[in-house]
């Protein structure tokens, strides 16, 4: 177990370090598909529950029967995945980014007890490197832009963190990074349907029945953006 | 004033606690005190009331209380909010071993509550009907996070808890102590035990307070404070360490003279100069203190990492000592360490280096023995010296000289140069008398020689030899002087006497000895060894006086090689389990119940290589075998490959041998007349003469008939038997009895294998094959096939061979090619033989 959080907690850390290294050169990848796996990995990986949460828990002690079952998402905290799946793409990202804004402002709460807060910090800075350049893709490939409100983060539903009371801090905590992590499964989640519609419109290309087409268009998400994207770049 | 204070909890009636608090009443006070509560004063209302009167002495009695204040309420619960459940005291700080009292406080008194320390429930005292405390004793550090204890509303999704911070035991500073190293700076150090930080609070802190000169500092490390020297004024010190934290302080104090507290530091520049065969100096130097100390500095020199000198030395900077009585090519270790001269407090750190001693000539003559034999008519001297050991070699050994003088034709020397790997060398000489330095020799000269005169005269060697017995120390060995101007005696004998060479050894005794016990790690039981004892001349020649020989322990005869024939009409033995193309030597000497006779000159015998002992014996008219003719004809994994040039007795040790192969003989008779048909007689073949033939005595009038040989290895009994036509013999079944026992061992296998054979023998009709030779080497025969017979009578008397591995029967079936080693059907030629 622990040698696997050390190896989970190096991965991120060279991930985060990696991305980390792509945003501050400015650099990004044109592919779609590469970044769009490289996001689909990280939120993977962030999603676990071993990186953050169960570390979080064992070192605050709220491994204990009766403590563990009040360790549950507070309602209303992130975004759910039914909210994530009904942005647009471009949406999808503002919130993501968004809200990962605030997690990293929560964590850095969070790191002066739990050192592998930082290492997590560090890695969502990495992702949301990332989604800056799937922003800057989306965006050299739209015609018109929409504005789409960004969806509320942590920030604007938590209660602050009271000073007083540490046992209300440490379940809060615990809530939060329970939250966090289905957060970025549901973001995984949504990554995936991106991926997956990008294979059946190219399966489609060959065989182009139109109806057919339009129908499954009328059905897929992110329509407003598929008609943004550049041809060959992004899914049709 | 004095102020008596009451304080009730629930109820006025209730008091729980009374104090008095005096203190001087100024102008307009404004008084403080306060009262720190077990129970948290949220989960009960507080009444608090006092009385006053004048506490002064200057007032003379009676002084009379004044009047109870009214009861002044502290309710901590109005001021919470609508929660259903609190929990107190939040985030409170305790240390380690205190007792804490926590409570909960219900709103709905229907509530059934329950609560947990770590998960484990707890229960407690119910103050009324929405209040419990819950009072824990001696609270453990259990994680820096802090202790949690909650409270859960059975039913309901209600849960209440708080943080218990249970801090280490601020400890008292451990092994508090100041010095200085250049009366500039103190350095003081402490161990300062368990760090009591948790987050968010930090770990103690430490201060520092001189007593004499009041200045305080507060210290930057956990463990140590430098403290500025000022000036030379003062010279006692008197320093309090506090650690102190959130909880409380706990401090420590020193007092010291600055003098008496100097620890120099590490000295440098160690140096060594003028190295010499058995001397060196050595120099470093060392950092000043102040104007007037003088340092002792302790010159350890090591040797081998033991301290074998040991030298103190007072020095005010620069250090030298001139090391001596040192062993030349050595290495060395010089280490100094210096401490204040005056006031010794520590020692200063060690500044070491090796070094190695020069070399020196050697200084002991090499031992030198001598061994004199004639090769091809020509005296052949073998000189042995002993290496010198490290103390007298001095050095390096380059190589030794051998210096060759004739004493009877005086003549220019002959020197020789050996090199420093060996220790002997050959000389060959004449019938002269010749002296001989040996010296060895290295960078620094030659050892002082070692002189041993020689003579191409062997002298006198029919010395009779002696027995001498061996016992746990060795061989005690005894002569008697001879000329009485020997200068010495020297003993020799062979470590390993069985082998080429012989590790010739050698001890020296001085001439007034007559005795000695030679030892060594290499005598072993059941190996004879012969002692020589010489008795050295003034003219340093070699005479020999006695030989002796014996056993450091004779083993159990029927376990070695040394076999007692009871029977005083036997004139035969057979040797067993001797090896191919092997020397051994033997020796046959009569005994009676007195002893045995004299060991006469050994005979030697050189077995052949791959072939099968037949022994020729009595033969019954029914072509039984006698029991006696089984035969071990060679083994592989006897003893080891001897080949015993030396005169000695070899014991082999018969237990050991495990054989791999055995020979089993028939000669019917009438069987002679057929063989000899077919082949040449013994004594026209160029054959080697076997060593079984010499130990067994030729019968040469042998007449049985020709035989027929089957072997089997039953270690590979495979039953690849079938198609053998081994020939078969009738025979009586109860000439032998039954031989139970596993096959492990050689006698068990022996044992089964004769009952094998015998039974085969019996059960078998003729013509079928049940008894297979399983060799792993070629026959001998194969030259000679031509003079098998052609057609052998009815019945088919045969050997067969098969190979020493599991054969497929198919494989096994047809007889090997005739050119084959692994002949098949072949009876002995060459050989078989008789006696």
């Amino acid at each position: 177990m622990r040698p696997q959080l050390v190896q989970r907690t190096l991965l991120s850390l060279v991930l985060g370090l990696l991305f980390l290294s792509t945003a501050a050169t400015g650099k990004c990848s044109g592919k779609y598909h590469e970044l769009l796996q490289q996001l689909q990995s990280q939120a993977d990986l962030m999603q676990d529950t071993s990186t953050l949460l169960d570390p979080y828990i064992h070192f605050q002690g709220l491994d204990q029967a009766g403590l563990k079952e009040h360790c549950k998402e507070s309602p209303g905290a992130f975004p759910s995945e039914d909210t994530l799946r009904g942005l647009s793409q471009r949406g999808f990202l503002r919130t993501l980014n968004a809200t990962l804004g605030h997690v990293l402002h929560r964590l850095t709460a969070l790191q002066q007890d739990l050192t592998i807060a930082q290492d997590q910090g560090r890695n969502i800075r990495g992702f949301r490197s990332n989604i800056h350049c799937m922003s800057q893709l989306l965006r050299g490939s739209s015609e018109v832009e929409t504005a789409e409100p960004t969806q509320p983060g942590p920030e604007a539903t938590l209660p602050p963190t009271p000073s007083s009371d540490t046992f209300q801090h440490k379940l809060q905590g615990c809530r939060f990074l329970r939250g966090y992590h289905r957060f970025m499964h549901s973001a995984g989640q949504v990554f995936k349907e991106w991926a997956d519609s990008r294979s059946r419109s190219r399966s489609r290309r060959h065989r182009p029945p139109r109806a057919l087409q339009r129908g499954a268009r009328r059905m897929r998400p992110f329509r407003r953006d598929e008609r943004l994207m550049p041809r060959g770049q992004l899914p049709q | 004033m004095l102020f008596q204070i009451q304080i009730s909890r629930m109820k006025t009636s209730n008091v729980i606690w009374v104090g008095n608090y005096s203190t001087v009443v100024k102008r307009d006070p404004v008084l403080h005190w306060s009262w720190k509560s077990e129970l948290p004063l949220e989960c009960a209302t507080h009444f608090v009331r006092m009385r006053s009167r004048v506490d002064d002495a200057k007032i003379p009695e009676p002084r009379f209380w004044s009047n109870w204040s009214s009861w002044k309420e502290a309710d901590a619960q109005k001021s919470l909010g609508r929660d259903p459940l609190f929990l107190f005291p939040k985030d409170k700080l305790v240390e380690e071993g205190s007792n804490v009292t926590i409570c909960y406080m219900s709103r709905n008194q229907q509530d059934n509550i329950s609560c947990y320390l770590e998960g484990q429930q707890i229960h407690g005292e119910q103050l009324d009907s929405n209040v419990s405390a819950f009072k824990l004793n001696k609270v453990s550090f259990i994680r820096k996070t802090g202790t949690n204890i909650f409270c859960k509303v059975d039913q309901k999704d209600v849960i209440k808890g708080i943080v218990l911070f249970v801090s280490k035991v601020l400890e008292e500073p451990k092994d508090f102590s100041c010095e200085t190293q250049d009366f500039k700076t103190l350095t003081c150090t402490w161990d300062p035990g368990t760090d009591t930080s948790l987050p968010k609070r930090s770990s103690q802190s430490y201060t520092l307070f001189e007593s004499f000169s009041g200045k305080k500092i507060l210290c930057e490390h956990k463990n140590s404070c430098n403290w500025q020297v000022d000036s030379d004024s003062q010279e006692m010190y008197n320093f309090t360490l506090v650690a102190e934290n959130a909880l409380g302080n706990r401090s420590v104090s020193v007092l010291f003279s600055l003098t008496h507290r100097v620890h120099p530091k590490t000295p440098y520049n160690l140096f060594l100069k003028n190295v010499s065969g058995t001397k060196a100096t050595v120099t470093w130097k060392v950092h000043p203190i102040g104007n007037y100390s003088t340092l002792l500095c302790q010159l350890d020199l090591l040797g081998e990492g033991n301290v074998i000198q040991q030298h103190n030395v007072s020095i005010k900077e620069n250090g030298e000592y001139l090391l001596s009585e040192l062993e030349p090519d050595t290495e060395y270790m010089a280490r100094v360490r210096c401490a204040d001269a005056n006031h010794f407090w520590k020692w200063s750190g060690s500044i070491s280096q090796k070094f190695i001693t020069a070399e020196a000539a050697p200084s002991e003559a090499l031992d030198v023995w001598r061994n004199v034999k004639s090769v091809s008519g020509r005296p052949t001297v073998t000189l042995f010296w002993k290496p010198l050991s490290k103390l007298h070699a001095n050095g390096k050994i380059l190589s030794y000289n051998v210096t060759v003088e004739n004493l009877d034709r005086p003549s220019g020397l002959e020197v020789h140069s050996v090199p420093a790997t060996a220790n002997g060398t050959e000389l060959t000489l004449d019938q002269d008398s010749y002296q001989i330095h040996v010296t060895a020799l290295n960078s620094a000269g030659p050892s002082p020689a070692s002189v041993i005169v020689v003579s191409g005269d062997p002298g006198n060697e029919e010395v009779e030899e002696e027995r001498v017995n061996g016992t746990e120390d060795g061989f005690s060995v005894s002569w008697k002087p001879q000329s009485g101007k020997a200068i010495g005696y020297v003993v020799e004998w062979c470590d390993h006497p069985q082998d080429l060479p012989c590790d010739l050894q050698w001890k020296n005794l001085s001439s007034n000895t007559t005795s000695t016990v030679i030892s060594s790690g290499a005598f072993r039981p059941g190996v004879r060894y012969n002692f020589r004892i010489y008795e050295i001349s003034t003219e340093r020649m070699a005479y020999l006086l006695e030989k002796k020989a014996g056993y450091l322990k004779e083993l159990d005869k029927s376990a070695c090689c040394q076999h007692r024939i009871d029977n005083p009409e036997q004139k035969t033995f057979v040797m067993e389990n001797l090896q191919p193309e092997s020397v051994y030597e033997f020796l046959v000497t009569p005994y009676t119940s007195a002893g045995s006779g004299p060991l006469d000159a050994f005979t030697k015998v050189t077995t052949p290589d791959e072939y099968y002992l037949v022994e020729k014996g009595p033969y019954t008219h029914t072509h039984h075998p006698p029991h006696d003719r089984l035969r071990f004809a060679h083994h592989d994994h006897l003893l080891p490959k001897k080949s015993v040039e030396n005169p000695h007795l070899t014991i082999m040790n018969v237990s050991d041998c495990v054989p791999d192969a055995i020979e089993v003989i028939h000669k019917p008779e009438g069987s002679k007349i057929q063989f000899l048909g077919a082949s040449k007689s013994l004594t026209e073949t160029e054959f080697t003469k076997p060593a079984y033939l010499y130990l067994l005595p030729a019968e040469k009038n042998y007449s049985g008939p020709g035989p027929c040989i089957c072997f089997e290895n039953l270690t590979y009994n495979e039953a690849a038997a079938d198609s053998g036509s081994c020939g078969h013999f009738p025979v009586t079944p109860e000439a032998l009895p039954g031989q139970p026992g596993p096959l492990t061992s050689p006698e068990n296998l022996l044992k089964a294998l004769e009952k094998n054979y015998m039974n085969s023998l019996g059960e078998t009709a003729a013509g079928e094959a049940s008894l297979n030779y399983v060799s792993q080497l070629a026959s001998q025969m194969s030259g000679d096939k031509d003079s098998l017979p052609a057609n052998p009578p009815e019945p088919v008397l045969c050997s067969e061979y098969k190979m020493q591995m599991a054969i497929p029967l198919g494989l096994a079936s047809p007889p090997p090619a005739e050119n084959s080693g692994l002949s098949s059907t072949t009876p002995l030629d060459q050989s078989e033989h008789y006696r």
